[in-house]
């Protein structure tokens, strides 16, 4: 036998190994030759013993006879690869025979490789080496797959922290709206999506549908300022349009070049049947119309937030009704593969949400997307919310409207006149909102004055001045068309003007708040206005009645004020 | 490989991606947009070989686009229909060309 060279480093071993052979002359045999190459070796002389000492021995190698008496060695090694667990330790068989099926056993059993006897030490010594540059291998894979495990728990880590970090923040701001249902509310870390509500001082609802790029903490930083902006813009009376600018705006500076968020801005009036949309990157948003089971898509037309400057955001209106319901859905699932390989897609949410029973399209949405994943449901990447066009729950956000209570009451008066310049340029309607707010409310109480004055203007402008007809309103395509006249009007009005006065006399105890506005239009007949349905003209006039408020109209219809009184209690605060 | 880029004799730079074009592809795209002298006339993405794109394959877009600076065209080419629909989504024909 030629001499093994041997391959370990002074003081280290290759490995240990254990031989098992009944024969102590066959074990001395091995044993030279792998103590000279730098293996530490450990003898046993049956199987059973070797069984037993397994665990203790810890062996990297395993050189095993295959014909012993007692327990043999197809069925010893069998045992050792049942005890292996998470590692590795490859069983080499020392065999005299060469008939095949004897071999087909040994590999069978796990056996990972052979040698002949009588043992050759170059084969021995080749297969040995071969086997500790793989083991070697594994181990470095091992502590690869190791570390991976660690950074991929600190990123779910981090999400689990942007999760309690947004609700911390935003959580508390929110308002729970009784119309919006979304799938976001189960999720335990933050994925990037955000689902934010508000109500509008003046009547009706924002609703912001986003998805930031990237999840974790990165995210979360960004939808911090959404969140205020969104929240705090709505409640001053801000419009949608000046608020998706701003937060375009904030994006801009705030996010690194890359980052950006794809979001629906959601503006919807349920008394007056409206629907506003900006989207900015979302997949189709969906209209299910209740009555005429059909779907109106409603596409991205913008860039998402965050990327550019010059940023001049499109929006669509739709005109709604009593249970129509918009669904926006993340990417991710329109995205989702089915078993067939395609891709689950917009359409079919489309005829599964026409074939749905009424008041049931969340549920089919949600089906519709589990049934295309199967039995792989990648929970935390699917966001699905629904906006219903709720009346009951309108009315009941407009009940909670009411007077602030000024501690130490001032009697104040406020006026402004808008000629028709400012009516062209400005479209007062959101400053009055938060002139209103600021003079009235604070952020959260409910002041029943900024949809009072947005009724009364909003009738001295679209009818007094802009010679409107609601009724138009009535129909589909006379909606679209009323809008589209309205915005005709506006661009080329060339005379007219309206002007607005607020005011609040009293005292600590007894106040009469009352909100005037006169226009320069031709007047109504204040007589034959009436509550008809579908006529949202008489309609605006009830609704402030049933606020509290008592109307006088005058000059022919062309001045309207509303009057209300409240008395505190003294001590009351 | 996945990406690919090559300079023509008219100064415009040809990056090709192929296969998944997502958070994966991040280091090699931005290597093959990496400051040049002299600078590219314009860059053309051939997104042929494409079969996925996600939200961070638009965020490299930008970098891209923001890198190359005022005056760079970009040409996003050949894009695959469900690739194309992204783009659209995006509206990311308001800002490169798409052919």
């Amino acid at each position: 036998m030629a001499p093994a060279r041997n391959d370990a480093t002074p003081g280290e071993t290759l490995g240990r190994v254990l031989i098992v052979d009944d024969q102590a002359v066959d074990r001395r045999v091995v044993r030279s030759v792998l103590a000279r190459m730098g293996f530490e070796c450990v003898e046993a002389g049956n199987a059973a013993d070797a069984i037993e000492r397994f665990a203790a021995v810890e062996p990297d190698f395993v050189i095993l006879d295959i014909e012993m008496p007692g327990i043999d060695g197809v069925e010893a090694c069998r045992r050792f690869k049942a005890a292996q667990g998470d590692r590795y330790v490859p069983v080499v068989f020392m065999t005299s025979s060469n008939a095949e099926d004897v071999l087909a056993r040994c590999l069978e059993a796990g056996g990972d490789d052979f040698v002949a006897k009588p043992i050759s030490a170059a084969w021995l010594v080749a297969r040995l080496r071969a086997m500790a540059r793989i083991n070697q291998l594994r181990k470095q894979t091992l502590a690869q797959k190791t570390q991976i495990d660690a950074h991929r728990q600190a990123l779910v880590q981090e999400q689990e922290d942007a999760r309690v970090l947004f609700d911390r923040v935003v959580g508390g701001l929110q308002s729970r709206a009784g119309n919006v249902r979304t799938s976001l509310a189960a999720s335990a870390v933050f994925n990037g999506d955000i689902v934010l509500t508000a109500d509008k001082p003046a009547g009706g609802q924002h609703i912001l549908v986003g998805d930031f790029t990237g999840h974790g903490l990165m995210a979360a930083i960004g939808a911090l300022p959404v969140a205020e902006v969104f929240l705090r813009m709505t409640g001053a009376g801000a419009d949608l349009c000046e608020l998706v600018i701003e937060i375009n705006r904030r994006l801009r500076k705030l996010l690194p070049t890359g980052r950006f968020l794809a979001a629906a801005f959601v503006e919807l009036d349920v008394r007056m049947r409206r629907l506003r949309i900006y989207n900015c990157g979302l997949p189709d948003l969906l209209l299910l119309h209740r009555g005429a089971s059909t779907v109106t898509l409603c596409p991205s037309l913008n860039l998402p937030l965050g990327v550019t400057d010059a940023f001049e955001p499109e929006d669509e209106l739709h005109r709604v009704l009593e249970g129509d319901c918009l669904y926006a859905v993340s990417d991710g699932i329109v995205e989702t593969t089915r078993a067939d390989g395609r891709a689950l897609g917009i359409d079919t949410l489309v005829r599964a949400l026409v074939a749905a029973p009424d008041g049931r399209g969340y549920e089919t949405v949600l089906e519709t997307w589990a049934g295309a994943c199967g039995p792989r449901r990648p929970l935390d990447d699917c966001t699905i919310v629904e906006i219903r066009c709720d009346a009951v729950a309108a009315a009941m956000a407009l009940r909670q409207a009411g007077l602030s209570r000024c501690d130490a009451f001032v009697p104040w008066k406020w006026q402004a006149s808008f000629d028709h310049e400012a009516l062209k340029s400005m479209e007062p309607q959101s400053l009055l909102t938060s002139v209103a707010v600021k003079l009235l409310g604070s952020t959260d109480t409910h002041s029943s004055v900024p949809l009072v004055l947005s009724e009364l203007f909003t009738n001295a402008l679209d009818h007094g001045v802009l010679g409107l007809d609601s009724r138009l309103k009535a129909t589909p395509e006379g909606f679209a068309r009323y809008y589209e006249e309205r915005t005709e009007r506006l661009s080329s009005l060339s005379g007219g003007r309206i002007d607005v006065a607020l005011s609040c006399v009293g005292d600590a105890e007894r106040q009469t708040t009352s909100v005037l506005v006169r226009d320069s239009g031709r007047g109504f007949d204040a007589s034959a206005v009436s509550p008809e349905a579908g006529a949202p003209f008489g309609r605006g006039l009830q609704i402030v009645r049933a606020l509290g408020y008592r109307l006088e109209v005058r000059a022919g219809g062309t001045e309207v004020e509303a009057i209300t009184d409240a008395s505190y209690s003294p001590g009351r605060g | 490989m996945a990406v690919h880029d090559s300079t023509g004799v008219s100064g415009v730079v040809t990056i090709s991606v192929s296969g998944r074009f997502d958070y994966f592809q991040h280091v090699a795209f931005r290597a093959a947009h990496r400051p040049r002298h002299p600078g590219p006339k314009g860059y053309v993405i051939d997104l042929d070989g494409v079969s996925y794109m996600d939200s961070s394959a638009l965020g490299m877009l930008l970098v891209l686009r923001d890198q190359a600076g005022e005056g760079v065209s970009i040409t996003l080419a050949r894009p695959r229909p469900a690739v194309r629909k992204l783009l659209e989504i995006a509206n990311f024909q308001k800002l490169f060309r798409i052919e």
